[in-house]
């Protein structure tokens, strides 16, 4: 069996068996130089792999396994859990690798429930006030979208008389069926209003695993997302996923900017304000599987601003202020380069409402992005001016 | 030597030597004495480096050349975009040099940094020929000027950073849609200004597409409904600041206008024409109005600014109008430009010294100044006088050009803008009543020894240069009339075809 696994998927078992080589090794003091070589190494490995991804999967993968491994060495860092947290990042790495390469359904559903199940557990134990109640939230709005999903489930299985990824374009009930699939793709990915959960839980987290949370879950569900989309939607279905994406964009877009705006705490307002960047980020799968690699490099370029905004102490540092600038996509940032992508693909295949409604709500953001500098440099300790959370 | 004189060596080194200079500075910011050795080097290499574009320029009127950074995007000089390359090293170098004299500006290497910044931001505004990369430095350089204004130790002045930021940026996102959907069908490489200019190669486009361009510009310079951000921005940012704001940025507004809407859009000029005569007029009259009520001596110059402005959006609608003379239009709307400039920057940077003497712009406090500061009486004078458009300086040339070429089109609102200067004139004799003449009021700061220096030898230095280019200007306005000539004439070709072909 560890055969076939390594001849049908040979960059990713490589990747996977050096991860596990890291997380057990990496915590030991003698070994942090092992721990920081074998970064090195999957960072030239997973580079490689991406250079030379001829689909979707491999890239959507390799980009998750990277980000991961790099996030994972300041989490473990700052964690009194680092046991737990080992243990759920191998389970999140293999949950993820299920998600991206899922040829049905039933597999897609449970790779995205095994990577929830240590989420639920880590939020719980996060030492911060009203963590329980928080993950216990999370859990059941989870539960809820799940048992949606299984619905649409059991509608396909009724219909196709299978769980694989097919094409399914006859009527109301296929229509219902996206609605509910995508809804838990949605909610995972955290795009409004199905992205009622994330406030909550960023309150709890630290920056850096706020930005773990922003990023790597979102490269394996964009990755699954992209294979639904080359495998299931036929010329109907096409429409309909097509409608809802289109009209989530503009919901998580105008709710998301318009909650940032009145945000007085960064947890807060870094939640909302990661809801109103996925409607950027969503929008070039409306052409399909093809605008995948634009999706990923949109929420790449966005969590790696925001990184280096989290990751600098001083608020007059060049890191602060480039990772804030990012953030508003002015030019010539690199969030402000793929958002002019993003526009430009728009343009090309005749989203021309959407396209100008992005670069105007772009206005919007750029507007709290500044409030948040502004205000950052006097503010008490109660608002912005504080990143503890 | 030659090879100096190439495109290729002058002209992308007008944007990426200030630029290699930002990135320097800001990495020598603890190290003042290499600092102020760069920012010797520097200053001397652009000066050098425009004399060049300036000889090879004299030869060859338009320059284009590839960037030395990103190899797709080229730089097209004309003489236009040369005359405001100079205004932007000259008002640039001088802030410089207050900045590193003045004992109370911080000397950080963040600020230096930015002033370069700024420079090759600028320069890459007026130089660029692409579209987009048009949009890039158009937006970006508000950036400097920004964290500039916003590094003031109070929230009014934080607030006024981010206002004059999104007044500017919404301008901004409309330029962007405009511009994206009038080009989509083109490929990236196809978006050169200096190509779509000419008639006939640009795309078919929407009505309001114009409207976008325009509106982005009027922000800028500004015009009258969409002004507000200026004054409260001029009255909590610092002196040098203040200057590079009135003499730099609003004239990217007007050189924008000139390049795009004027040579490509004409005929959407032509209706929007009643609107745009009458948001001048009333920029004109009414903001001059509002000057004239102001207490705050730096929001006084900063209204008066906004009405000068105005000048340059009346003619430069003018430009669309059929039998209009475009050739004058454009020299008139450049010199207006040019000398608004200078003497904004001159009276900003005055305002700033009397500031930093007796930290107080509040006009009812001030008063008799003239018996104790002879030097700044006769500079602050003579910049008012400019400003209040006295012949023989270049603020009379820039006003009394404008209304020339307005006056054969629209005799009647030339009449009421002429009668206006009338108000200007008051304005400027205010402040230099208010300030330098009569008794000392008391009110002032208890004069200290130290305060009670007139101008300093930087500061003379600084406001002679400005008053040199004042004086220059007024009394041979050639100098920069002769020099635009070939260029304010290819204009005029370009609106005719334009009007010939209904496009």
């Amino acid at each position: 069996m560890i055969r076939e696994y390594f001849a049908t998927y040979p960059d990713q078992a490589i990747l996977g068996s050096a991860l596990f080589l890291f997380i057990f090794w990496s915590d030991n003091e003698n070994n942090i130089l092992k721990g920081k070589a074998l970064i090195a190494l999957m960072a030239i490995a997973t580079l490689f792999v991406a250079r030379r991804s001829t689909d979707q999967a491999s890239l959507s993968y390799a980009l998750f396994l990277i980000t991961h491994l790099a996030l994972l060495k300041p989490i473990l860092a700052a964690s009194q859990r680092q046991i737990e947290l080992r243990l759920y990042s191998i389970i999140w790495a293999l949950s993820g690798h299920l998600m991206i390469e899922a040829q049905d359904w039933m597999m897609l559903f449970i790779g995205g429930e095994l990577f929830s199940l240590p989420l639920y557990a880590w939020f719980s134990l996060r030492p911060a006030p009203g963590a329980l109640m928080s993950a216990t939230r999370y859990f059941l709005q989870s539960a809820l979208l799940s048992a949606f999903f299984v619905i649409g489930l059991a509608l396909f299985y009724g219909q196709t008389h299978s769980l694989n990824f097919a094409p399914w374009d006859q009527g109301l009930w296929a229509d219902l069926f996206w609605v509910l699939v995508l809804g838990w793709f949605f909610f995972k990915l955290a795009v409004a209003p199905f992205g009622f959960w994330v406030s909550e839980i960023y309150e709890i987290l630290q920056p850096i695993e706020i930005v773990w949370l922003s990023l790597v879950p979102k490269y394996a569900l964009l990755g699954a997302l992209s294979q639904v989309a080359a495998a299931s939607w036929g010329p109907e279905s096409w429409l309909t996923a097509q409608k809802i994406i289109l009209a989530m964009i503009v919901l998580t877009s105008l709710w998301g900017h318009s909650a940032s705006w009145v945000q007085r705490r960064w947890a807060k307002f870094f939640a909302y304000s990661g809801q109103a960047q996925a409607g950027l980020v969503l929008a070039p799968l409306l052409l399909g599987a093809g605008g995948l690699g634009l999706s990923l490099a949109a929420q790449t370029i966005y969590a790696l601003s925001l990184a280096l905004f989290f990751t600098s102490s001083n608020k007059e540092s060049v890191c602060y202020r480039l990772g804030l600038l990012s953030l508003s996509a002015l030019p010539p940032t690199p969030f402000f380069a793929i958002k002019i992508a993003i526009v430009w693909f728009l343009l090309q295949s005749g989203y021309v409402a959407l396209a100008s409604f992005l670069i105007l709500m772009g206005v919007v953001s750029l507007s709290y992005y500044l409030r948040l500098y502004s205000e950052s440099l006097i503010a008490s300790q109660a608002t912005f001016s504080s990143k503890e959370a | 030597m030659s090879l100096f004189y190439q495109p290729s060596f002058w002209l992308p080194a007008l944007v990426e030597v200030p630029l290699g200079l930002a990135l320097l500075t800001q990495f020598l910011r603890h190290n003042s004495w290499l600092r102020q050795k760069f920012n010797l080097f520097g200053t001397i290499a652009i000066v050098l480096i425009k004399i060049l574009g300036l000889i090879s320029l004299k030869y060859h009127p338009n320059a284009h050349a590839s960037s030395w950074i990103v190899g797709h995007c080229s730089y097209h000089c004309d003489r236009l975009s040369s005359i405001f390359i100079c205004l932007s090293i000259i008002c640039v170098l001088l802030t410089l040099y207050y900045q590193q004299n003045d004992n109370n500006v911080e000397r950080s290497g963040h600020h230096t940094a930015l002033l370069w910044w700024l420079m090759a931001l600028m320069h890459g505004f007026f130089l660029i020929d692409h579209l987009l990369g048009l949009f890039v430095f158009f937006e970006a350089s508000l950036i400097p000027l920004f964290y500039w204004i916003s590094a003031q130790d109070n929230q009014q002045a934080r607030h006024a950073a981010v206002k004059m930021f999104l007044y500017t940026a919404a301008g901004s996102a409309l330029l962007l849609i405009s511009l994206m959907l009038l080009c989509h069908n083109l490929p990236l490489e196809t978006w050169q200004i200096s190509r779509l200019s000419q008639p006939g190669t640009l795309p078919s486009y929407a009505a309001w597409i114009p409207v976008g361009f325009l509106i982005a510009f009027l922000v800028k310079i500004p015009l009258w409904p969409l002004h507000a951000w200026l004054p409260h921005a001029h009255t909590q940012a610092p002196a040098s600041a203040s200057v590079l704001l009135a003499a730099l940025m609003l004239k990217m507004g007007g050189y924008g206008m000139m390049r795009v809407v004027c040579l490509w859009f004409p005929q959407s000029l032509i209706a929007l024409s009643p609107a745009l005569y009458t948001a001048s007029l009333i920029s004109i009259v009414l903001i001059s109005l509002i000057a004239w009520g102001q207490s705050d001596l730096k929001k006084m110059v900063a209204y008066s600014s906004i009405s000068h402005m105005g000048f340059v959006v009346l003619v430069l609608t003018m430009t669309a109008q059929v039998g209009a003379d475009v050739s004058l239009c454009w020299e008139a709307a450049t010199m207006q430009m040019v000398s608004h400039g200078l003497i904004s920057a001159a009276l900003f940077f005055c305002v700033g010294f009397l500031y930093e003497r007796f930290h107080t712009r509040d006009l009812s406090v001030y008063g008799g100044l003239g018996s104790m500061m002879p030097w700044m009486t006769t500079y602050m004078t003579f910049f008012l006088l400019a400003n209040a458009g006295v012949p023989g300086l270049s603020g009379f040339m820039g006003e009394l050009s404008t209304l020339v070429a307005c006056y054969p089109h629209i005799p009647e609102i030339v009449v009421l803008v002429a009668s206006s200067m009338v108000l200007s004139a008051m304005i400027n004799l205010r402040i230099l009543i208010d300030v330098f003449y009569g008794p000392l009021t008391g009110k002032l700061p208890v004069p200290e020894k130290r305060r009670l220096v007139d101008c300093r030898p930087y500061e003379h230095h600084i406001l002679l240069s400005l008053a040199a280019g004042v004086l220059l200007l007024g009394l041979y306005p050639g100098v920069l009339w002769d020099w635009l000539a070939p260029q304010a004439h290819n204009a005029a070709m370009i609106v005719a075809q334009h009007h010939q072909g209904g496009v």
